[in-house]
């Protein structure tokens, strides 16, 4: 019998996950999303993260479109999207996206993207024609989840042109683990990011998101979160991160969803408007929803 | 007759899929709806259930077998219920 180190890492046998990561099976409707995707050529962050509310969601008929492609030029190693030589930008993409919100029902649409260094604008003359092209087949809401177009201020402001009505930028982690988790990218670069949509265009809500179990501390992750208060953020999602495969970085810790409950209580403190906390939470996940609480005023 | 337990179809949902445990074991009694086998995909697991009530047979594919749609992992036999 081999021993367990000296298996290559894919043979190795799995540890079970907690109890409280546990989801229910799929529902039939989930083939109908699927369906439409592969019907318009369309990628979804879902597929390329494995998601684990891929299944929920779609069978919900609903999915977070991903465009410019399916290959990233940044080596997160949380993320499973495969990076390498980037795709040739597509130019009926927008009028894609747009079709397969509108055969899905969707009310509220969320289009993000690969990082795309390689281009000059980072893609977001593309993200402008994609909310243009949803808001007119659609009239459904549209958050942007995009990179961080290495700071480039006009980039920004492209995609700002096209009114998306929630701006999301992911913070991913704590800015201690950002060499490790995030290469390539940069904190304060992040939070300027955030700073120049809400002084841009301070009608548009701006959200970010936080993965834990990463090897943080919860005073580096509620010193993020008052980080991302003193920008103007309003939205806020805290979820579990989940190893895509052997290859990534192996997750440090499970945090129970009391644990989550407590932070997301901290940080509603802070004073955004709207947070979601807890294992499956993703920035996108019930991103309508988050949406419209927040234009209520509500807690979720 | 024995009756097989088998992993449905699950779209395109849950990839990479590996038996994670066995929640009974064989000869246990269970009945239509039981959770008895656990399931690890990436970043989530999930039940399969009794397809009927009986007594757990055999099992065809032990701790971290992977697995996919259609794979028979148990059997369950309705004959020895209640012996």
């Amino acid at each position: 019998m081999p021993q367990l180190e000296t298996l290559p890492v894919t043979e190795r046998p799995r540890r079970r996950l907690p109890s409280w990561l546990k989801r229910p099976l799929p529902e039939p409707g989930m083939l109908r999303t699927e369906g439409i995707l592969t019907d318009l050529r369309l990628q979804t962050v879902c597929e390329s993260a494995r998601c684990p509310n891929r299944t929920e969601c779609w069978s919900q008929q609903t999915a977070t479109f991903m465009i410019l492609g399916n290959v990233c030029t940044r080596p997160c190693g949380f993320c499973s999207v495969p990076k390498g030589k980037t795709e040739t930008v597509e130019l009926d993409e927008p009028q894609r996206v747009a079709e397969a919100a509108e055969r899905l029902g969707l009310s509220h649409v969320v289009i993000t993207s690969v990082t795309r260094d390689d281009l000059t604008d980072g893609g977001a003359d593309h993200f402008f024609h994609c909310v243009l092209a949803v808001r007119e087949r659609t009239g459904a809401q549209v958050e942007v989840l995009t990179p961080d177009f290495l700071g480039n201020t006009a980039a920004i402001d492209r995609v700002l042109a096209s009114r998306p009505d929630v701006f999301n930028h992911n913070t991913e982690t704590v800015p201690r683990l950002y060499e490790r988790v995030r290469r390539n990218a940069d904190y304060q670069r992040t939070l300027d990011l955030l700073a120049r949509v809400r002084e841009q265009q301070p009608e548009t809500p701006t959200k970010s998101g936080l993965m834990l179990g990463l090897g943080e501390t919860i005073d580096e992750v509620l010193d993020v979160c008052a980080d991302l208060k003193a920008v103007g953020c309003e939205m806020l999602t805290i979820g579990q991160y989940l190893q895509p495969s052997p290859e990534h970085l192996p997750v440090e810790r499970y945090v129970p969803p009391e644990e989550f409950d407590e932070i997301g209580r901290l940080a509603r403190r802070m004073g955004f408007g709207m947070v979601a906390s807890g294992p499956f939470v993703r920035s996108s996940y019930h991103a309508g929803e988050m949406a419209d609480q927040l234009v209520d005023g509500g807690v979720l | 007759m024995e009756t097989p337990i088998r992993l449905p179809d699950l779209g395109p949902g849950p990839s990479d899929l590996s038996v994670s445990c066995w929640l009974i074991e064989t000869g246990d009694e269970v009945a239509t709806g039981d959770r008895v086998v656990e399931l690890l995909a990436t970043g989530m697991t999930f039940d399969v259930s009794a397809p009927i009530c009986g007594r757990l047979s055999r099992i065809d594919t032990p701790l971290d077998t992977r697995v996919a749609a259609g794979d028979i992992l148990g059997w369950i036999d309705p004959e020895t219920t209640g012996e």
